[in-house]
């Protein structure tokens, strides 16, 4: 498929009101060039919330998500890779990468 | 199974819609398999004893036994919804072979009291968790 260049530039300052800039098929297309040739991962949260992000120089996070407002933040990634690694180690499985999510109410919305 | 079948039955009501036999005999099916099942798995086991059953109800029925909490979706990254038993199970994370698409479930304590650390660090109010861990298992290492 070919998508012009100029399409994965807008898609950052994409605003779903503005449509003269750019129709939401051609960030839906976008988006799955970007998912399909690795550039980009879809994180699906679960709750009917889907993000997209930008997988280039990025180092992989776990999130923690809260169900009442949609918003995320990071996780420390150290312990949790300790741990799946004494996990796969005790059921002879050899770990490539994982996602670790935890749902609840953030801060802001207790 | 009861237990099961009286929430979706309470939840069916709620939502306004009758009694079916035919929604009925899918949640037993669904209940009644241990694995984790797609909406196209779950077809063709009701489709084995009830062909009058479509894809349709056996689609629609899902979604109403995720409603009723009875059970929630994995993801496994290979595009396929699967859905698993929630009620009566405890915690556990997801092993998934990259090579073969075979996957089991491990139950570990510790990743509870992980989880749970690293929620109160943020100020956060854990409700659930999700561990998918991807790699090769035995058999294809």
């Amino acid at each position: 498929m070919n998508i012009p260049e100029s399409n994965f530039k807008k898609i950052k300052n994409y605003n779903p009101l503005d449509r003269q800039n750019l129709g939401r098929p051609n960030v839906y297309k976008t988006i799955k060039v970007m998912k399909d040739d690795g550039t980009g991962a879809e994180i699906d949260f679960g709750y009917r919330i889907k993000q997209f992000k930008c997988k280039n120089g990025c180092e992989h996070h776990n999130h923690l998500v809260c169900v009442v407002c949609g918003q995320y933040s990071y996780l420390d990634n150290t312990t949790l890779e300790d741990l799946q690694d004494k996990l796969a180690k005790q059921n002879s499985f050899v770990p490539k990468k994982h996602n670790f999510q935890i749902y609840g109410i953030c801060k802001s919305c207790r | 199974m009861e237990k099961e079948i009286e929430i979706f039955e309470r939840h069916v009501q709620d939502k306004g819609l009758k009694h079916s036999n035919k929604r009925q005999y899918v949640l037993k099916t669904f209940l009644n398999s241990q694995e984790h099942l797609s909406a196209e798995d779950l077809f063709q086991r009701v489709k084995q004893h009830h062909p009058t059953i479509g894809y349709t109800t056996v689609y629609r029925t899902i979604k109403l036994i995720v409603e009723s909490g009875i059970a929630e979706m994995v993801d496994f990254n290979d595009g396929v919804k699967r859905f698993e038993r929630k009620i009566g199970r405890e915690y556990h994370a997801h092993f998934i072979c990259t090579k073969c698409a075979n996957n089991f479930e491990v139950f570990d304590k510790n990743i509870e009291g992980l989880s749970s650390k690293l929620a109160d660090a943020q100020g956060f109010l854990p409700q659930k968790h999700r561990l998918e861990i991807f790699g090769l298992c035995k058999k294809c290492t």
